[in-house]
């Protein structure tokens, strides 16, 4: 009997340090953000999960999925989205096209090149509408103009987030030693290097924020140039699309929704962000966030009472400027590709 | 009246200017103290926080160093085993086991034509070696591998989370390794960060010193608050906050550079001063910060003890002031008192005995002297009052008696009907020095005389007296008036000083047939009215006034006068009246007032000549008796 018993409670005690090591694997990674809203629990039983993994780590870049996520704006149209791990280790493209996720993020130029592979993505909202890239040089390191890029070494993204600074070089016909980078800036900040590649809202700041002053940068902000083009947006899979059509409409919808709060409540939106990136464990001050979302918020409001569409002359000027590199391009029209 | 402004007492006034006096002294005093000694406590504040960042950066780069030591054995090690990985392996992991400071080490491989690349990490964990490879693609864009291999020097990492072989959070120095003049990999020792934050940590200073480390690029690496480490650098610090002076500080010290700095009133270290100093291993800055008032803090208490000193020591001395002023104005207020009762008359009111200081005991010996001079001069003023009050009477009853022998004014004098006389005499004061008098020599002939003594007063009218009384006996045995005059003249050279003499006009009428016979001594001139109002002024003088030389023979004139005619006689008093414009009336003015007479008797001769002479004088006081004798001759 006794034994029995001694048994039973192990089983039990197994049972239970199982279940609470499997919990926590589940939540590894990912992120949980609690919804201030809960409503009835036979809505919640309805609830459609969403996978969406951003494009990089957390931060402000993606301030409109954490708003819509804590203000319950994805529960309120029955969703339940889950925001995937994601950063270096994560692409975007491959995560979707290989079922991980639902719905990504990721840039316009990169989506329509990647789309030539299989035609089958589809943009839900255009987030941000000119591109935040910049290439930046140190003036102490000799670069005062583009001509003095010739022959230096030039850091670029490994991923496909280089590509309008590679079509930059060529347009310009610059000879540069091109250096791969990962993530940091303390290669520019060490001089391995003497021209980045930069978004403004987040490298181009962590360099002002490592104590080097606009004065001492020359910069070049592709936004100003005719490479300017939508950059951020949310992206599908046909197949995702033509089945769950209602969904995808209603995450695109929340997402804009979290984002047009962000935009109207930056210095909670921050706090929102910080938290975030705290609970990952991820390096973060706050005027850094502050100013991430400034920018991002810019991007955003580029069209009036236009937020999330993607613009067709956008959709054609990327798509010409692949092909105009002879790069893969998108066979997909405007409507299909964005079919709103 | 005028009100007379209230001053403040004695005790008041003195303790107010010590007050003022000891502000100012001690103002002046506490501020040099200030000064000084806040210049030597900076000083000792400079020196001190040196000293101990100097230790904490001798503690840490002692650390470093060795780190660096290891990795010139480990690099001997490398090129002289690197064919024998498995050798190399065991004789680095001897030497992480061996050296504390060394967490792990690293050989790392770019990709080459030659060979694809690796990574193997050798550590110790739970008692044994462990040995980890990766992959290019895992490490090679990391910072602690490219940024020396692009580099091609060694390179002291930030700190970073090696979440692939120890799981902790290191530094690295990492080494680039040649091969035939190329780089061709990097060679990483690790030692942990903690070690270092454990050096920084426990520093306090004061009350709310503290030290904080800062990377090469500005990134908080140990502060007190765990949220600033890793996720702020000194610049998004001073971007919170828009503290353009917190910028510049941060660039100096990933410049390298060492300062003692005031940061006033800063949003992050508050009102402190901020020394800084770098980490000549790694270009890292340790940073201390001490508050203000840490620094000030003795310098203010000493300050505070000076002010309550200030306090005491000028309370103190208000008392003992007041206290002594007191016992000053004590006796002062007493002297006050009996000053205000000698005013009303008490000469006798009461002296402090004695004061309690020589000055006061010297006031109290000339008030003394004082009352004894008042008490003395107000007796003999008694004295004097009462014996000016008996001669005021007696001049008085002279001044009666003086009036007395004046002749009464009656129509007829002595019942002789052919003349009528008036005379007026106004003494200038109660007792005067003219003088007329007629009387009736015999049946037929009749005297009269106007005469003037000079000088005045009591002298005056004795001389007065005695011509009057003189001239009454006189005339009752000599006939003429030269020789009355002559008689009179020695007897007054005889009776009376040289001083006193007498202007004199003396005449004799026959009443019968109106001859006048006259002797003029120095007198104003005779005046002569007609009935028809004409009028002749006889001037004619026949001696010096009487009483001045003896024995001369004084002569006389004759007129005869008609009926009706008016003898006008006056003393240099008509004359010799001023107006307000201080003019003489004069003889001419005289001559005017008789031209505009319209009496009819002598009375109203001689009461319209004094009105009119009155007229004249507009109320200026005269300094001359004024007479006037008028006789009309049967009229």
């Amino acid at each position: 009997m006794h034994s029995r018993q001694i048994i039973y409670l192990i089983i039990a005690l197994m049972i239970a340090v199982f279940f609470f090591t499997g919990c926590r694997k589940e939540k590894n990674g990912q992120l949980e953000i609690t919804p201030e809203k809960t409503d009835s629990p036979e809505k919640k039983t309805s609830l459609f999960t969403i996978r969406y993994r951003p494009v990089w780590t957390a931060q402000a870049e993606f301030a409109g999925v954490y708003i819509a996520q804590k203000k319950g704006f994805y529960y309120d149209k029955g969703l339940n989205v889950i925001i995937q791990p994601s950063g270096i280790n994560y692409p975007p493209y491959e995560n979707l096209q290989q079922g991980y996720s639902d719905i990504v993020q990721m840039s316009l130029l990169t989506a329509l090149k990647r789309d030539a592979e299989k035609g089958n993505l589809i943009n839900l909202a255009q987030i941000t509408q000119r591109t935040s890239l910049m290439l930046v040089g140190k003036k102490s390191r000799g670069i005062n103009s583009i001509p003095d890029f010739e022959g230096k070494k030039i850091g670029l993204w490994k991923t496909d987030d280089r590509l309008l600074s590679l079509i930059f070089l060529q347009q310009n016909k610059l000879n540069m030693n091109i250096v791969d980078l990962d993530i940091t800036i303390n290669l520019f900040l060490k001089d391995g290097i003497d021209v980045m590649n930069v978004m403004r809202y987040n490298e181009y700041h962590q360099i002002l924020q490592a104590g080097i002053d606009p004065e001492e940068l020359f910069t070049i902000s592709f936004a100003d140039t005719e490479l300017n083009i939508a950059d951020n947006g949310l992206y599908t899979t046909r197949e995702f699309y033509s089945k769950y059509p209602k969904q995808c409409r209603d995450f695109a919808a929340a997402t804009l929704q979290g984002w047009i709060y962000a935009i109207n409540n930056q210095e909670e939106t921050v706090s929102t962000v910080l938290e975030v990136m705290h609970q990952h464990h991820l390096p973060a001050n706050r005027p850094h966030q502050k100013w991430m979302l400034n920018e991002l918020c810019r991007d955003i409001t580029i069209y009036k009472n236009q937020v999330g569409i993607l613009q067709e002359s956008d959709f054609n000027k990327a798509k010409k400027i692949l092909t105009d590199q002879n790069l893969p391009a998108t066979r997909q029209t405007y409507k299909g590709f964005f079919p709103q | 009246m005028k009100q007379r402004q209230e001053k403040r007492g004695l005790a008041y006034q003195i303790i107010v200017f010590i007050f003022i006096s000891l502000i100012l002294v001690f103002a002046a005093f506490i501020g040099i103290t200030r000064i000084l000694f806040s210049h030597i406590m900076m000083d000792n504040a400079k020196e001190t926080v040196s000293h101990l960042a100097n230790e904490t950066i001798y503690q840490i780069e002692n650390r470093l160093t060795k780190v660096l030591d290891i990795s010139r054995t480990i690099l001997i090690l490398y090129h002289n085993n690197h064919f024998e990985r498995k050798k190399l392996d065991s004789l680095l992991h001897d030497l992480v086991y061996e050296f504390e400071t060394l967490e792990a080490v690293t050989i790392a491989y770019a990709p080459s034509s030659y060979q694809k690349g690796y990574s193997r990490t050798i550590f110790h964990s739970q008692n044994k070696a462990i040995y980890r490879e990766l992959q290019p693609a895992d490490y090679q864009y990391l910072d602690w591998f490219q940024i020396p291999f692009e580099l091609e020097s060694k390179y002291w990492t930030e700190p970073w989370y090696d979440a692939n072989a120890t799981k902790e959070t290191v530094i690295s120095y990492c080494i680039p390794l040649f091969a035939e003049g190329k780089c061709i990999g990097i060679m990483r020792l690790d030692t942990e960060l903690s070690a270092l934050q454990k050096i920084v940590s426990p520093l306090k200073l004061k009350h709310s010193g503290y030290a904080f480390l800062v990377s090469s690029i500005g990134t908080i690496i140990t502060h007190p608050a765990d949220s600033l480490t890793f996720n702020e650098s000194i610049f998004s610090l001073a971007e919170a906050t828009n503290d353009k002076q917190l910028r510049q500080i941060g660039k100096k010290m990933i410049n390298g550079d060492i300062d003692f700095v005031h940061l006033q009133n800063n949003a992050v270290f508050g009102d402190s001063w901020l020394y800084y100093a770098p980490l000549i291993t790694n270009n890292w800055s340790l940073g201390i910060v001490i508050a203000h008032e840490d620094i000030v803090g003795d310098l203010n208490l000493l300050l505070i003890i000076q002010t309550l000193f200030s306090v005491i020591i000028f309370l103190t001395i208000s008392l003992i002031v007041y206290y002594r002023t007191l016992s000053i104005s004590r006796p002062i207020r007493l002297f006050m008192e009996v000053a205000n009762k000698i005013g009303q008359g008490d000469f006798d009111a009461k002296l402090p005995s004695t004061g309690n200081s020589y000055e006061i005991d010297r006031l109290i010996l000339a008030f003394e002297t004082m009352q004894e001079s008042l008490k003395e001069y107000i007796q003999n003023l008694e004295i004097t009052i009462e014996e000016k009050n008996r001669i005021e009477a007696e001049v008085k009853i002279a001044s009666e008696i003086q009036r007395k022998l004046i002749p009464e004014n009656t129509l007829h004098p002595y019942g002789i009907q052919e003349l009528r006389c008036y005379g007026i005499l106004e003494p200038a004061g109660d007792i005067g020095g003219d003088l007329y008098d007629f009387f009736p020599v015999d049946k037929s002939h009749f005297l009269f005389v106007i005469a003037d003594v000079t000088g005045k007063g009591i002298v005056a009218s004795m001389t007065m007296t005695m011509v009057s009384t003189y001239l009454r006996t006189v005339s009752t045995y000599h006939y003429t008036t030269g020789e009355i005059m002559q008689n009179l003249n020695n007897f007054l050279c005889k009776q009376t000083s040289a001083s006193n003499f007498v202007t004199a006009l003396l005449g004799i009428l026959n009443l019968k047939n109106g001859k006048l016979e006259f002797s003029n001594a120095g007198h104003t001139p005779l005046i002569i009215r007609n009935i028809d109002n004409d009028y002749k002024i006889i001037s004619e003088t026949h001696s010096n006034p009487l009483g001045v030389f003896e024995n001369i023979v004084i002569g006389s004139a004759a007129i005869t006068l008609e009926k009706g005619d008016e003898i006008i006689l006056f003393t240099d008093g008509i004359t010799e009246t001023l107006n307000p414009a201080e003019d003489f009336l004069e003889l001419k003015g005289l001559e005017n007032i008789i031209t505009e007479l319209n009496s009819t008797n002598p009375e109203q001769t001689a009461v319209q000549i004094l009105q009119k002479v009155h007229s004249f004088a507009q109320n200026t006081p005269q300094k001359d008796d004024i007479t006037i004798l008028v006789i009309d001759y049967k009229k």
